[in-house]
């Protein structure tokens, strides 16, 4: 343990004065200082948006024109994706999925306003986040600075001097290993920390079950700069070549940044493509047509269904039943459109879902892609919570449409006036649209094969330097 | 106590030692001459652990070099032909970090007193290694010896490229090492030092110990015409 500490700490004190070590390590601040800044702009701007969005559509929906429950249902209401504080840090898939969704009878509309399609083309495909910092950028300079930590003690001839001390290759590759770890460590703390000193005295709220998710990607980046530092070191303990070791690095972080994950999306893709939405749409529209059209009383259908209605009431016309026949029709047709659209959805779903299989095992390949796709689980901006958010918005909606449909069919309410249409008092008491993020537990379920992957790369690394550091040729 | 014993290697069609047979015993100055090729250093490396041999063994105080040669490398200390430091690390920092390393922790007097020891002028104890001269770099290297305590020596060409006075600095200290019991190994192309500095003096040709002669028995002159009919 003796040995481990005076060979980190005389490292750490080598690094503090290492003069290309300081240049990088003001670029990394530089950069974490930006990515902070601008990350916290944009969230203090989409939630200061999101808050002025959400006030406007619920005094637009508060004091709309009085009109019947059906026309409410028609114009309908607009809702919008909340901007969470860790979508500053990781913005996952929020600049590709849309914030605001229009809700309305019979129809389920996709989100729209997507952040990126607003952005020129260089930002729509590489928007600079703070997640791009920590997955992209901090391991480059994690190979750059790792590099050459064994083989310039092989190039220098220190290196045997080093061993004669009575140093084994094993500890020599740990404690090198932990004195950059700890050089990173602190890199992350110190961003944390800044991160969480700017979001505070910008004044924005946090939301329940930040604090866990913060540390848990700390932790995440932790143990991934562990590991690539560890790895790093390891190969430059075996390198003879210090050029040939950048090359081979730089080309395997190539691959595994961008190589990998755009060709684990291509092959997912591939193997389970998608509908265009053209065809999506026609599936749903061709589905529709077996059920109820409730703007139709003439159809089949309609008819079938009104006579049942009939019959179950004891009743021979339409204006003998206690309610009014027209709201009924609605909800069946939207019962029906619901039906329809579950169908879909689901099919969809799965489809997504064995794409994202392709992504979720390549993680075993390249431990970037099991990185990346936890860390936006973990800031709750992966597809999984769009999709989350997505389903609740249609819960808000069909309870919104069903509460509608049935004001429509009663024949007297408390929220009706005299011309039968909607009061005040009615939007008044209607609920707010609030989403509230899923717990951590549901959102790392999803990920398994990725938590098993970066496990799987940890034990391997550390295996390797276990079994085979003393191994290493030093003559 | 340094014992090789039928010591064989061999890169691919070339035979670096064939049979080597050499003790180095307590109090005793080593030089191993010989031309480039001939073995020296594969025999050095093969002491410190650093390449294992096809067969025979090296014995550090009678414990075998074993296949990593962490637990002999403890025994002993290595002077290489340049030493090596850490540029940014004064010659005290670096006397400190190896000693350390080699299970020693020594108090700043202490340090400066195994630079001195060495000869290493003390204004330049404090200063970065960066600067040093070849001489002064293997003074510090001498010091991290003398602080390591080991004991047996392994040293691959000290003087080539050092100054009369650095040389006959060196010799002197080699000298006391010996004198308090160290075994020193030392492969060299340098006769005339050989015979200042040696105890017993071998002459290596193509992997083979071809000569041993007592330092004491034989005149510069008389070591070159043997070298120089061996070779």
């Amino acid at each position: 343990m003796k040995i481990f500490i005076t060979l980190a700490s005389q490292e750490l004190k080598r690094l503090w004065r290492d003069s290309t070590f300081q240049v990088l390590a003001v670029f990394l601040l530089l950069l974490s200082g930006y990515a902070i800044f601008s990350s916290t702009e944009q969230y203090g701007h989409a939630y200061t948006e999101h808050h002025a969005l959400t006030d406007t559509a619920r005094y637009m929906l508060q004091h709309q024109k009085p009109t019947s429950a059906h026309m409410a249902g028609h114009y309908g209401h607009i809702v919008f994706k909340p901007a969470t504080f860790l979508q500053a840090i990781d913005p996952g898939v929020n600049a590709y999925t849309g914030t605001t969704v229009r809700l309305e009878a019979h129809r389920q509309n996709e989100a729209v306003f997507i952040p990126a399609s607003g952005q020129s083309s260089l930002i729509r495909f590489g928007e600079f986040s703070f997640a791009m910092l920590l997955q992209v950028i901090f391991p480059l300079l994690i190979l750059f600075t790792c590099y050459r930590s064994i083989i310039a003690d092989r190039q220098n001839g220190t290196l045997r001097l080093l061993l004669c001390q009575g140093v084994s290759m094993r500890q020599l590759i740990t404690a090198r290993a932990a004195a950059y770890i700890a050089v990173y460590w602190t890199f992350l703390l110190l961003a944390a920390l800044v991160y969480g000193l700017v979001f505070y005295m910008g004044q924005h709220e946090a939301g329940a079950g930040v604090l866990p998710r913060v540390f848990l990607l700390v932790f995440l980046y932790g143990l991934y700069y562990a590991l690539l530092i560890a790895l790093t070191v390891y190969l430059s303990a075996r390198a003879n070549s210090p050029s040939g070791l950048l090359v081979g690095l730089l080309a395997a972080w190539f691959i595994f940044t961008v190589i990998i994950p755009k060709t684990a999306a291509n092959i997912g893709a591939q193997r389970t493509p998608l509908p265009t939405r053209v065809a999506f749409d026609q599936s749903i529209a061709d589905d529709r047509k077996g059920g109820i059209n409730g703007h139709d009383t003439r159809n089949e259908r309609s008819q079938r269904f009104t006579d049942s209605v009939l019959r179950a009431h004891g009743v021979d016309s339409a204006s003998q039943l206690p309610v009014k026949l027209g709201g009924l029709l609605m909800q069946a047709d939207e019962d029906f459109n619901n039906y329809v659209y579950d169908k879909a959805i689901t099919r969809i779903s799965s489809i997504i879902s064995a794409q994202n299989r392709v992504g979720a095992v390549s993680g075993f390949a390249d431990p970037f892609m099991a990185v990346k796709n936890l860390s936006m689980a973990i800031a709750g901006t992966d597809m999984h919570h769009h999709y989350d958010f997505t389903k609740d918005v249609e819960d808000y909606r069909r309870v919104l449409i069903r509460d509608l449909n049935k004001l429509d069919a009663a024949r007297v309410s408390e929220f009706k006036d005299s011309k039968g249409k909607l009061t005040q008092e009615y939007w008044d008491q209607v609920k707010d649209y609030r989403y509230e993020s899923p717990a951590l537990g549901w959102s790392l379920a999803n990920y398994i094969t990725e938590i098993i992957a970066l496990f799987t790369w940890i034990v391997a690394v550390c295996l390797l330097i276990a079994l085979t550091s003393n191994k290493i040729r030093i003559a | 106590m340094l014992q090789i014993t039928n010591l064989n290697k061999t890169y691919g069609d070339h035979h670096a030692l064939k049979g080597l047979n050499l003790t180095v015993n307590k109090g005793e100055v080593f030089c191993l001459l010989g031309q480039n090729g001939a073995g020296k250093t594969t025999t050095i490396n093969i002491s410190l652990g650093f390449l294992a041999p096809d067969s025979g063994e090296v014995l550090i105080n009678g414990k075998k070099v074993g296949k990593d040669g962490n637990d002999t490398r403890r025994h002993i200390a290595y002077i290489p032909e340049v030493v090596m430091l850490y540029a940014n690390l004064t010659a005290v920092e670096n006397l400190d970090f190896f000693s350390k390393l080699a299970g020693y922790s020594y108090d700043r007097k202490q340090l400066r007193d195994f630079l001195t020891d060495a000869n290493l002028q003390s204004e330049a104890h404090e200063k970065r290694v960066g600067a040093f001269s070849k001489g002064m770099r293997q003074k510090v290297g001498i010091a991290i010896a003398i602080a390591k305590n080991a004991d047996v020596i392994l040293m691959d060409e000290p003087t080539s490229g050092l100054d009369p006075r650095a040389t006959d600095e060196f010799t002197r200290i080699v000298k006391q090492l010996a004198s308090q019991g160290k075994s020193v190994l030392i492969a060299t192309h340098d006769i005339f030092n050989a015979v200042s500095i040696g105890t017993h003096i071998g002459i290596m040709k193509d992997g083979q110990l071809l000569h041993v002669v007592g330092a004491d028995n034989i005149s510069p002159e008389a070591l070159q015409k043997l070298y120089l009919e061996t070779i």
